[in-house]
């Protein structure tokens, strides 16, 4: 079933302004997004067990299955749609104090944010979903963790996603297609740490030292997606035109709704994502 | 350097979980029993590695690194709560999800007679009867209609019905009465429960023992009875008077099969207990006092008016408290039941002396050794 943005009325007739026209919202909401859920209902009729489950539920389950990977695409683009619309407000909205002082210590300024943000995506050949996220702090001391993050095509940011979280261009890496393929032992020598020698401490990284900073608390939330910029072609391309990209990303960043991204970090210091217990 | 470490950290530990835990505490509880049979275990295992480290030369590697760092205090509730709050924010998105069948929310959280609507009883299907060869014509007042071989109950009946017997057990709990939930097929068990849980009443699923009624006084007769005042606590002081009381009955049995259950419907019947039954089209309907024509042979069916008179007996129970609150009394003790005062000043029974319990219900009080007459211990006429 269609889920219900704030402004949608307002959007569809109106358009956002100066950001997209009512044509275009009609493309990449109203129309793409029921394509996407009428396509995640057909392929879930099938299989009785995720018929009421939530889209969330969806993608988790059909993240490491690869039969059912038409299935993640379309409920995880259907998800990141949504929170990309979500994400979005009429009007300039001001940065919450929480908020702001997380992006000043993760990032040293809102400009360096925003310029991160819009290199990282104009960067991105290809369609896809670019990430602003808070992370589980790396230590007791880190309490505001966010980071940006890119995930191609149809890629999820949640943890649970494993390896359709697609945060690379796959034509890029020795291992993508095209490549001949590698057997276990090679690609374990590849990607894991081979020599520990110097790691030392719970936080270094490889073999066991890096015990408390890896595992996360049991049933633990590792990452906290905040906001997103939808990068599909289709989004920007009917009103700004094919050189018209990083003109559609400086303009979204203006009306991201700071209080959401307040909202679902939830950065009060007493509470969740760190405790500080040594103090 | 491990036990002083051991020291240190249990040290900061029990320190941070008195600033840190308290206002916690209300919030999520089993939480926190987890996080402490944790706490335990880290703390067992720890105490372990000390001892095997004291006695050999090589240090056994410290395992329990890996469980402090997930059970920091506290850190467990924050984590559940960081998770309840995404499940509840970025968890329903991309798609509204409609309003769909869940078999657990039916039993566990059940509707209440203000949700009796036609479409609700549609589908829980409770409208389906039995084929029409199978018929007890005395039922032709309830069914709608023939269709595919079966008759089809009239959900309007079934409606009007089933708020009837909600209001009948939300008065019965109001009063204090004690409501039977009896329901002896394969699948009753939880409906049953959760039912008799929330009107304060007793449940039954396995099957019913003849006589529990009739022939209470052997059957029950070691079950423990109590006496409470207005507020539901225990009142002590009438142990002796308890103890010829004669044994509980129901004030109202609510029977989901009562087709497997004529002996208790009989029982009931006989000693003049109302009795309320969900009627299908090949029950008989003069076996219940109260009928709900609907289907008996649908677990959802039966879990749906099993979970509205359980929400009845609940509206009934809440309104007795209130009305204990506001100082007014809802019901009248039992007609033999005195102050234990009043039990003090008359003469005790001598050693071994036992008054019949049926006697003492019908009339007959113990008499003294040399007879004398009933108007000196305070009773009126029987």
């Amino acid at each position: 079933m269609m889920p219900k943005l704030a402004d949608e009325q307002s959007y569809a007739e109106n358009g956002i302004p100066n950001f997209l026209t009512p044509d275009a919202f009609r493309i990449s909401w109203s129309e793409y997004q029921a394509e996407m859920l009428k396509e995640v209902n057909r392929m879930v009729s099938n299989e009785g067990t995720l018929e009421n489950d939530s889209l969330q539920t969806v993608i988790l389950k059909s993240a490491r299955d690869p039969a059912k990977a038409a299935l993640f695409n379309h409920a995880s683009m259907a998800w990141n749609n949504h929170m990309f619309f979500k994400g979005l407000t009429k009007e300039p909205v001001p940065i919450p104090r929480p908020t702001s002082d997380a992006i000043a210590s993760s990032f040293g300024s809102l400009d360096s944010l925003r310029s991160t943000f819009i290199e990282t995506a104009a960067a991105m050949f290809g369609p896809g979903f670019v990430w602003l996220v808070r992370r589980r702090g790396r230590s007791p001391t880190d309490r505001h963790d966010l980071s940006i993050v890119s995930t191609y095509l149809a890629g999820s940011p949640l943890p649970e996603a494993h390896y359709r979280r697609q945060p690379v261009d796959m034509n890029t890496q020795p291992q993508g297609s095209g490549a001949p393929p590698v057997d276990d032992t090679e690609r374990a020598r590849l990607t894991q740490v081979q020599n520990t020698a110097g790691a030392v401490g719970p936080y270094a990284a490889g073999g066991n030292a890096g015990t408390v900073a890896k595992r996360p608390a049991l049933g633990g939330v590792e990452l906290i997606p905040l906001a997103c910029v939808n990068t599909w072609e289709h989004v920007w391309l009917p009103d700004w035109g094919i050189a018209g990209k990083r003109w559609y990303l400086e303009r979204w960043w203006e009306l991201i709704d700071w209080n959401e991204v307040d909202r679902l970090a939830n950065f009060d210091s007493t509470k969740y994502m760190y405790v500080d217990s040594r103090g | 350097m491990i036990l002083r470490q051991l020291a240190l950290r249990q040290g900061r530990r029990t320190l941070s979980a008195q600033s840190c835990r308290p206002w916690r505490r209300y919030l999520s509880s089993e939480v926190d029993r987890i996080e402490d049979s944790l706490q335990k275990s880290s703390q067992e295992t720890h105490s372990i590695e000390s001892m095997v480290n004291a006695h050999t030369k090589q240090s056994v590697p410290s395992i329990g690194n890996a469980i402090d760092a997930t059970t920091e205090p506290g850190s467990m509730v924050e984590e559940w709560h960081l998770y309840q709050h995404m499940r509840n924010t970025i968890g329903r998105s991309g798609s509204d999800i409609m309003p769909h069948y869940k078999p657990h929310v039916l039993v566990n959280h059940p509707p209440g007679p203000a949700h009796i609507s036609l479409e609700l009883l549609l589908a829980s299907q409770c409208h389906l009867g039995h084929s029409t060869s199978l018929w007890n014509p005395a039922n032709s007042r309830y069914i709608f209609g023939v269709r595919e071989g079966i008759h089809i109950i009239s959900l309007e009946q079934t409606a009007a019905h089933l708020r009837r017997a909600a209001k009948i057990v939300r008065e019965v709990c109001l009063r204090g009465g004690v409501v039977l939930f009896a329901g002896t097929r394969d699948g009753h068990e939880r409906c049953v429960v959760k039912a008799a849980e929330l009107a304060g009443g007793c449940h039954l699923f396995d099957r019913w023992t003849p006589g529990s009624i009739t022939n209470g006084q052997q059957l029950l007769e070691h079950c423990r009875m109590k006496v409470v005042n207005e507020f539901d606590e225990e009142v002590p002081g009438f142990e002796n008077q308890l103890q010829s009381m004669p044994v509980i009955k129901p004030d109202l049995v609510v029977c989901l099969n009562p087709l497997e259950n004529f002996v208790l419907l009989r029982e009931c019947g006989q000693n003049n207990i109302p009795t309320i039954g969900i009627i299908d089209t090949d029950a008989d309907p003069s076996w219940v006092t109260y009928q709900i024509p609907a289907n008996d042979d649908s677990l959802r069916s039966v879990q749906l008016v099993a979970g509205v008179l359980g929400r009845a007996g609940e509206e009934g129970q809440e309104a007795r408290k209130k009305a204990a609150r506001e100082g007014k009394i809802t019901f009248r003790p039992p007609p033999h039941l005195e102050q234990p005062q009043a039990a003090a000043e008359r003469p005790e029974l001598e050693k071994g002396e036992r008054v019949d319990p049926i006697e003492f219900m019908h009339g007959k009080r113990p008499q003294r050794a040399d007879g004398a007459a009933k108007e000196e211990w305070g009773y009126g006429e029987a």
